[in-house]
């Protein structure tokens, strides 16, 4: 099998994050989560730290740069012929050219996993969630459905365009999603 | 010589214009990292793998990185520095692009800078490349044409990145043909004033 570069995309509490970790498990591929590396970089004192601690409480996107920054110290750094999987580094139109142009110069195609649920469940599932997620960006629900709506549906149209997405049900369950990923994926 | 207020200086000119000498030179005088993106460049193109062809196919035509590239190159450093070191940078920015990338993270950073352009015109970084081709066996420069190639592309896409920084006022501008000691001279000038 050639290896596997797998990204996920949906709007807040599709439940991305959980499948991107489930793929992991399931398959042994390494998983890289961009918000995982915004919170980690929060608690850092350092001018990166102090800086992207101020927009994640702010429930705002870091500038682009910075996540496209991110994702290339990963990816340059990550061997050639093993499989990786991604949570988040393609939520903008930039960042998508960015991988567009990364997946040529590295030679790697790449797959995004488009978890689609409605404006309805997102509000639904994050209000449940808030209260025991520890993150503070979960009080900021409409703030994000709104950044989703401005720069995250312009990416998917990209990955679209290009053929490269792969679109599975969110609402059902975690297990009914985590096997159509899979199916999908040709793992099962 | 004293410390300026900023804590970052960018050294740009034509292909053999001095800047990467004089960077290193700046860097040492000042106590500050020096970055050179040529070197990285060079260690890059030796490397194996699809990103090293890429590099070497761009490196051996006298072409620029993607901006991508560049950019990610000049963050992996300039994201490592502490706020108290100082930065003496050569080669980045390359293009306008990279530019407004470079003022974005410096702005985020909260980094003040200045750029120092050092003007050579095209015959005399000509006659310069072609002498340091013979002595450091420099492929990129071997010959007139491949020269006039670097050259295009600075024209084409380095150029008018200093009327970026001029609009703001942060760019000096010095005569670069004069011996390196009397560069060295004028960039220690321009940056006490």
């Amino acid at each position: 099998m050639d290896p596997k570069t797998i990204f996920f995309l949906g709007k807040p509490g599709s439940g991305k994050g959980t499948q991107a970790k489930c793929l992991a498990a399931r398959t042994g591929w390494p998983m890289y989560g961009s918000g995982d590396q915004f919170r980690a970089i929060a608690k850092e004192d350092t001018p990166a730290g102090r800086k992207t601690r101020l927009e994640i409480d702010q429930g705002l996107l870091s500038p682009p740069w910075f996540v496209e920054y991110l994702y290339l110290r990963i990816a340059l750094a990550h061997p050639e012929g093993e499989s990786v999987i991604f949570d988040g580094f393609n939520r903008k139109i930039e960042e998508a050219t960015l991988l567009f142009a990364a997946a040529e110069y590295l030679e790697r195609p790449f797959t995004v996993i488009n978890i689609a649920i409605s404006d309805e469940e997102v509000h639904r599932r994050l209000d449940t969630r808030k209260e025991d997620s520890g993150r503070a960006d979960d009080h900021c629900v409409d703030v994000r459905l709104a950044e989703y709506e401005k720069y995250t549906k312009a990416a998917l149209a990209a990955f679209e365009e290009r053929g490269v997405v792969v679109a599975v049900n969110g609402e059902q369950s975690q297990e009914a999603v985590e096997a159509e990923i899979a199916r999908a994926l040709g793992l099962a | 010589m004293q410390s300026p207020s900023f804590n970052t200086i960018i050294l740009t000119g034509r292909p053999g214009s001095g800047k990467g000498t004089q960077a290193k030179r700046l860097a040492e005088a000042l106590g500050w990292v020096h970055f050179s993106t040529g070197e990285r460049f060079k260690q890059l193109r030796d490397g194996e793998g699809p990103i090293a062809a890429h590099v070497r196919e761009a490196y051996d035509a006298g072409e620029l990185l993607p901006d991508w590239f560049a950019n990610y190159i000049f963050e992996d450093v300039a994201l490592s520095l502490r706020p108290e070191q100082g930065i003496v940078c050569d080669g980045y920015p390359r293009t306008l692009a990279q530019a407004e990338r470079f003022a974005s993270v410096m702005d985020w950073l909260e980094r003040p800078y200045r750029v120092i352009d050092l003007a050579v015109a095209n015959e005399e970084v000509t006659a310069r490349m072609l002498k340091r081709a013979e002595e450091e066996h420099r492929p990129d420069s071997a010959t007139p044409e491949r020269i006039a190639a670097r050259l295009s592309v600075y024209d084409s896409y380095t150029a008018p990145l200093l009327g970026y920084f001029k609009e703001q006022g942060l760019l000096t501008e010095l005569d670069g043909a004069k011996t390196p000691d009397e560069v060295a001279a004028d960039i220690r000038a321009a940056l006490d004033s």
